[in-house]
């Protein structure tokens, strides 16, 4: 592990208390779920059969993070236990989402159809991974790297807004950034994406940034001919 | 068999047909449908050869250098794509130790052990070589399966299509590596994450969070980018730099001695068959073919013990396999419509960007893309050969570029492919955010290849799912009463149930360690 790496983030609100731990993110999560479930099954009839699943649904995560607070039920397989109780976070989402989407009609499908029976299996397998992650044994998460994911997707994020430009409103202006083109986007790009790894030396970066960006002209606008707009226009 | 020669001259014709250029007095036939394919075996071969970056990264950083041209000629050039892409993937198993992708992992085993014995131009070679004799035999086997399978698909029905597309995720899961019951939810997750963007009949937004980017719903590029791309660099930053380390020995001579050739040729033969047959199947089959063929060759040798010490079998098979599967993967794409795994879906993907959509009516609607691509299909392994023997010196200079320098490169590209798809900054962005996705699924053992399979066919089988409830009048009991629909269910019900007995899971368990 590099030194970017911190210590699970798991571990910190843990109490030891004799042999059991009070693993308050372990119960904390399934009683946020429950209670974003009881608000995606708001807009569903108490009777229906998806107001039935999810209010059950939310009930059980309910009861599942009393009982972990509780009993301080130690999680042995934190891979799966949150993995599953994010991908049901997923289809709570696309319940929540597609709310307003008409249901079946007769014997023809309604736009909301297949999104509620795909969301369903997935509560169901994921709600599956859940407790699996509750009975079986498993590695530990391990640490989340920072410095790598947070400037990669920095980098990628400053192509973005660099390329095109983009409006946002501040207060009551409209402030408007302009688009700086493909040559400034790949190069800045390239930097801060360099910074992700201790490992770069940075004449040699910045040589490579200019030679890449050069590259990239000749490759996409002249040889492919791809409509790119080059320098910055204000 | 008359009618397959013919096929397959159509389809050379395509290949082979002359652009003329015109220079003044003279003008200069130019087969312009070769330079494609050669362009793309090159650069395919030169992203794929980079660590890290595997064949899906790689078609879809390479797209949009296919927008240009004209549909057969961006599609074989793909397709070039995808073999040089697939060789890459080998030589930096064989000479840095790192899988390009996961059908090289067992190359790795005996080829690197070649390449420190000082033996890498060899073990490049019969990779080389092989890969092309189980290719030209997969090309034939391919326009030999090709037309039959359509007249079979021609007379599918929504609900068959359907249940086949179940088999396909069900294969998908069972070869996945790790949890069965993860890679179902990863397929789950696929499937509903295609459902955003528009209703095909309504024409009503789902789950869009009013936003006008998600009217068109989430490209695939962009998802395949971020969670293969992405999150690769992501995790390979992580990863100790010595992981990373580059063989250093001196690459002399290339050619294989008379025993190797002699060791070699049966394993070659035995690979070939093992991947043309695994490769039609849905599912991993180009992984699973390679793992199969090096199992065959350790068990059929009289050696056994020399394995894993640079048995220049345990190279031949492996490559001659996964080459022989890659071939024959692309049989339910072209016949079916249906992709058999992430690559394909990719193809998929870029077919659609050309206005062609996969499936039976393909060949017979136009059946000069249909047999050229075929055709093209043993022409790049072809230039994989011509190009890769002579240039395998290129490839270890590029090896020896640092990573420090290699993945803001690698970056770049990226984010330059992907914009230029939709002119969309947004779609980079959204890109951006699935690369984080990509490394939460990485930290918490899920397979992202079954997410992009479900990605991919959950608009078919939506469709196909309520074309056949409308049919059928609200009667789900269609799909199990219609003999082809209920025998293709049946099968992915076994397919799961085996897949779940214990002795099985085990089998599974080892492989999944072994890789």
């Amino acid at each position: 592990m590099s030194e970017g790496t911190r210590p699970a983030g798991r571990q910190r609100k843990r109490l030891t208390t004799g042999h059991h731990t009070l693993d308050l993110w372990a119960a904390g999560s399934p009683i946020a779920l429950s209670a974003f479930a009881f608000i995606t099954a708001w807009p569903f009839d108490t009777f229906s059969g998806i107001g039935i699943f999810l209010r059950v649904l939310a009930f059980a995560l309910a009861l599942m993070g009393i009982v972990i607070l509780g009993l301080r039920v130690h999680v042995p397989n934190h891979r799966d236990y949150y993995g599953g109780l994010a991908l049901i976070g997923l289809a709570l989402l696309a319940f929540w989402a597609g709310a307003d989407l008409a249901g079946m009609r007769g014997f023809s499908f309604g736009a909301g159809t297949a999104p509620r029976l795909f969301a369903t299996g997935l509560a169901i397998v994921a709600a599956l991974i859940t407790v699996s992650g509750l009975v079986t044994k498993g590695e530990p998460i391990g640490g989340y790297a920072v410095r790598g994911p947070a400037f990669v997707t920095l980098s990628i994020l400053a192509f973005a807004f660099l390329i095109r430009g983009f409006t946002f409103q501040f207060g009551e202006t409209l402030v408007r950034v302009p688009a700086f083109g493909l040559i400034i986007a790949s190069f800045v790009t390239f930097v801060i994406s360099a910074v992700a790894s201790k490992e770069t030396r940075w004449i040699e970066s910045l040589i490579m940034a200019a030679a890449l960006t050069a590259f990239c002209v000749l490759v996409f606008v002249y040889l492919l001919g791809l409509p790119f707009q080059l320098w910055p226009r204000f | 068999m008359y009618e397959l020669l013919a096929n397959l001259a159509l389809g050379f014709g395509v290949v082979f047909q002359f652009t003329f250029f015109d220079l003044g007095p003279i003008s200069i036939p130019i087969p312009m449908n070769v330079i494609y394919c050669l362009i793309g075996a090159l650069v395919g071969t030169l992203i794929g050869v980079l660590p890290g970056v595997g064949s899906v990264a790689t078609i879809a950083m390479l797209l949009p250098i296919t927008f240009g041209l004209p549909p057969t000629g961006a599609l074989i050039m793909l397709a070039g794509i995808y073999y040089g892409a697939q060789y890459g993937g080998s030589t930096t198993a064989i000479l840095v130790n790192i899988p390009g992708e996961a059908t090289s992992v067992v190359t790795t085993l005996d080829g690197h052990q070649m390449a420190r014995q000082g033996r890498a131009g060899p073990a490049l070679a019969i990779a080389a070589v092989g890969s092309f004799i189980a290719g030209c035999i997969a090309t034939i086997l391919v326009a030999a399966l090709g037309a039959p399978l359509t007249a079979i698909a021609l007379k599918f029905g929504p609900a068959e299509y359907f249940s086949l597309m179940v088999l396909g995720l069900i294969f998908a899961v069972v070869l996945a590596k790790g949890s069965l019951i993860k890679a179902i939810g990863m397929i789950l997750a696929g499937l509903l994450m295609s459902m955003v963007g528009s209703d095909l009949e309504s024409g009503v937004g789902r789950m869009t969070f009013q936003l006008p980017e998600f009217a068109d719903g989430i490209s695939f590029v962009v998802v395949a980018m971020g969670v293969f791309g992405f999150a690769e660099i992501v995790r390979n930053l992580e990863a100790s730099p010595e992981s990373r380390e580059i063989l250093h020995a001196k690459i002399t001579g290339l050619m294989p001695t008379r025993a190797d050739l002699k060791a070699a040729a049966p394993a070659v033969a035995r690979g070939t068959v093992i991947g043309s047959i695994i490769g039609i199947l849905p599912g991993a089959g180009a992984v699973i073919a390679s793992f199969a063929a090096y199992t065959l060759e350790k068990r059929v040798s009289k050696h056994p013990e020399k394995f894993g010490r640079g048995a220049i079998e345990g190279v031949a098979g492996p490559e001659s396999a996964n080459n022989a599967a890659a071939q024959t993967s692309f049989i339910p794409l072209l016949t079916l419509g249906i992709p058999p795994n992430a690559v394909m879906a990719l193809m998929v993907g870029a077919m659609t960007i050309h206005g062609i959509v996969p499936g039976p009516q393909v060949m017979t609607k136009q059946p000069d893309l249909f047999w050229g691509m075929i055709a093209s299909m043993w022409v790049g392994n072809l230039m994989l050969v011509v190009i890769n023997l002579p240039l395998v010196g290129l490839w270890v200079t590029l090896l020896r570029v640092p990573y420090r320098l290699l993945y803001p490169s690698i970056l770049v590209f990226c984010c330059i492919g992907i914009f230029s798809i939709n002119n969309s900054p947004f779609d980079v962005v959204m890109a951006a955010s699935f690369g984080l996705v990509g490394y939460w699924l990485i930290k918490h053992d899920f397979e992202p290849a079954p997410m992009l399979l479900g990605f991919v066919l959950g608009p078919l089988m939506e469709e196909n799912l309520r074309r056949s409830m409308l049919i059928a009048r609200g009667d789900v009991s269609v799909f199990f009463t219609r003999p082809i629909s209920g025998g293709l269910l049946a099968l992915a019900g076994i397919l799961l149930v085996l897949a779940a007995l214990p002795m099985i899971r085990k089998k599974r368990e080892v492989l999944v360690e072994t890789s």
